[in-house]
């Protein structure tokens, strides 16, 4: 058990925690759609697709660096780590890809080291230890599985998970290509549901072995052998993670929740079998959009504000869930009068791998 | 405690026209990227291997020839663009050794190894096995895998002595494919030979 200390967090909602909250709780929806029209792009094609709010000209490590430090800043005001050993873990898919990508240079390192020792220097941030993980959509909660195992060997007092993903021509391509994406809104869990739709978003979390009011009671990763891409519809892999948690059932969970055919199948399937329709069921995409690797630090900080306001949101685009799904769902009018005091988040990514991590309300 | 290990590696060629002996249990097997590759070959041709509790996939220079390729192909193709995921060149190893369990896509350029190495070692206990995998590509591509907690010709000895020398994934495959003496990998541990244990 290791204890959230503190987080912050900026995305398509807006700059901090409370835009994200009053965002996702109120209905909104803060994605755009992106072009697609007018691929192939030429060399040195400069994104103008981010959803992050505003225009800014600037490269892909400028733009990342400028929301992790909003997001660090936001995290940093509420803890003292001057006193700490601290390790720092980077969690993304693509990491500085659009940077390099349009020239014709090769690159001599990987996309994400030189961002994380660029958060590490204008974080000013000493760190004892460093690692990315990039375990596609379940990045980051794989980074708090890290975390955790470098909190109990004592290797670091205080561990920072920055998470931080951006939308540009090439993951764009790549998912238009994939036909995951949807050409309206993404519906998760809804009989209507045709796809995703991308989000962009930078999320910072520190974790420390101090007592805290929420803390992260487990967290399980599987990657099963199954197919290149997709998961087995059994859902094996996500229950033998849910099951490695071997913790009392969640009172809410926060699933991944794309709105892919797939996706949202195998996690109705799997949470029935685990626990029946107790769990009310929810979820963020649907607002500021599949973030990737960023995706389950914006959940585990929403599912952190659902224990602390002792309420949930809806999945605000669904009307009427799959028939087929036996599930409960918080739905657009669906009552929301949870307290939750166990939150279950679930990530699922290409290549077959699975992640949940379980947040509850701490001692202090 | 010291830590055993040992260590497996195949040169390989890449792309290579004739399909490859387990061809059939890889769905488009001729879309891999050469990591992919490597590692399902290195697994066919050395697996008598204990099985791994845990599993590090180390991505030097991550996937970066994989997403020119995706690009140079006119970034139409799915199958290319899933292998610009480091957590999918995994995916036909594990179907081949039908295994499944907790596995991490690490990268800390220049030590992408060199770290994996120190985070197995540091997470290792009792009868655990931890694989590190992964290929480099250099002059040849080469795919490796450490295996640690079981029996093995190096050991990983535990080290306060560290040095401001950063410790790159070239020397420490050097060292690997030919050891001698002992590395300080500088992330607390001292790659050394069985032989010279304390």
């Amino acid at each position: 058990m290791i204890g959230i200390t503190s987080y912050g967090s900026s995305t398509s909602a807006g700059q901090g925690v409370e835009a994200l909250w009053k965002g996702v709780s109120t209905g909104q929806n803060f994605l755009k759609s992106f072009p697609t029209e007018s691929w192939p792009v030429a060399l040195n094609f400069a994104p103008k697709v981010c959803s992050w709010p505003g225009e800014r000209p600037s490269s892909a490590q400028d733009r990342l660096l400028f929301h992790l430090m909003v997001s660090w800043r936001e995290a940093k005001a509420r803890v003292d780590l001057s006193a700490d050993r601290v390790g720092v873990i980077l969690a993304s898919t693509k990491g500085l890809i659009e940077d390099y990508i349009w020239t014709s240079q090769s690159l001599a390192t990987d996309l994400m080291t030189p961002l994380l020792k660029a958060f590490c220097q204008h974080a000013e941030i000493d760190a004892v230890k460093m690692m990315v993980v990039s375990n596609a959509c379940t990045s980051s909660l794989s980074a708090i599985w890290l975390a955790e195992k470098w909190l109990e060997a004592g290797a670091v007092d205080s561990v920072v998970v920055a998470a931080a993903e951006e939308v540009g021509p090439f993951v764009l391509q790549g998912f238009h290509c994939l036909h995951a994406l949807t050409a309206s809104v993404a519906k998760p869990f809804s009989k209507e549901r045709d796809g995703l739709q991308l989000g962009e978003a930078a999320a910072v979390m520190i974790f420390s072995k101090r007592e805290s009011d929420v803390v992260v009671s487990g967290v399980a990763v599987d990657v099963e052998g199954h197919a290149v891409t997709r998961s087995a519809p059994s859902g094996n892999s996500l229950k033998r993670a849910i099951d490695a948690l071997n913790l009392d059932e969640p009172d809410l969970i926060l699933a991944h929740g794309t709105g892919t055919q797939l996706n949202d199948e195998i996690e109705d399937q799997i949470f029935f079998a685990e626990y029946g329709t107790r769990p009310a069921i929810t979820g963020s995409k649907w607002s500021i959009g599949h973030t990737l690797g960023a995706s389950g630090a914006v959940d585990v900080i929403l599912a952190c504000e659902t224990i602390r306001r002792q309420t949930a949101f809806r999945l605000g685009n669904t009307e009427a869930v799959d028939p087929k799904f036996r599930s409960r769902y918080l739905t657009r009018n669906s009552d929301v009068a949870v307290e939750p005091s166990r939150v279950l988040i679930s990530s699922l990514g290409f290549g077959g791998i699975h992640a949940v991590t379980m947040v509850e309300k701490g001692a202090s | 405690m010291a830590v055993t290990c040992s260590f497996d590696f195949l040169e390989f060629a890449f792309p290579n026209p004739e399909p490859p002996s387990w061809h059939a249990q890889v769905e488009r097997w001729y879309q891999m990227d050469s990591a992919s590759y490597g590692l399902c070959e290195l697994w066919t041709k050395m697996p008598d291997q204990v099985a791994p509790s845990l599993i590090f996939l180390a991505s030097p220079s991550g996937c970066n020839e994989m997403d020119q390729q995706f690009i140079k192909s006119g970034a139409a193709s799915p199958s290319k663009f899933v292998y610009t995921l480091p957590s999918t060149r995994s995916s036909a190893l594990l179907q081949l050794m039908n295994w499944q369990g907790p596995l991490f896509c690490v990268q800390n350029d220049p030590s992408t190894i060199v770290s994996a190495l120190g985070e197995a070692a540091a997470l290792v206990e009792g009868q655990q096995t931890i694989w590190i995998v992964g290929s480099q590509h250099t002059d040849q591509n080469l795919a490796f895998r450490i295996c640690l907690g079981n029996a093995g010709s190096l050991a990983l000895q535990p080290s306060k002595a560290e040095t401001t020398d950063v410790v790159t994934d070239v020397q420490l495959l050097n060292w690997l494919k030919k050891p001698s003496s002992s590395l300080n990998l500088n992330t607390g541990w001292i790659l050394q030979t069985s032989g010279g244990l304390a």
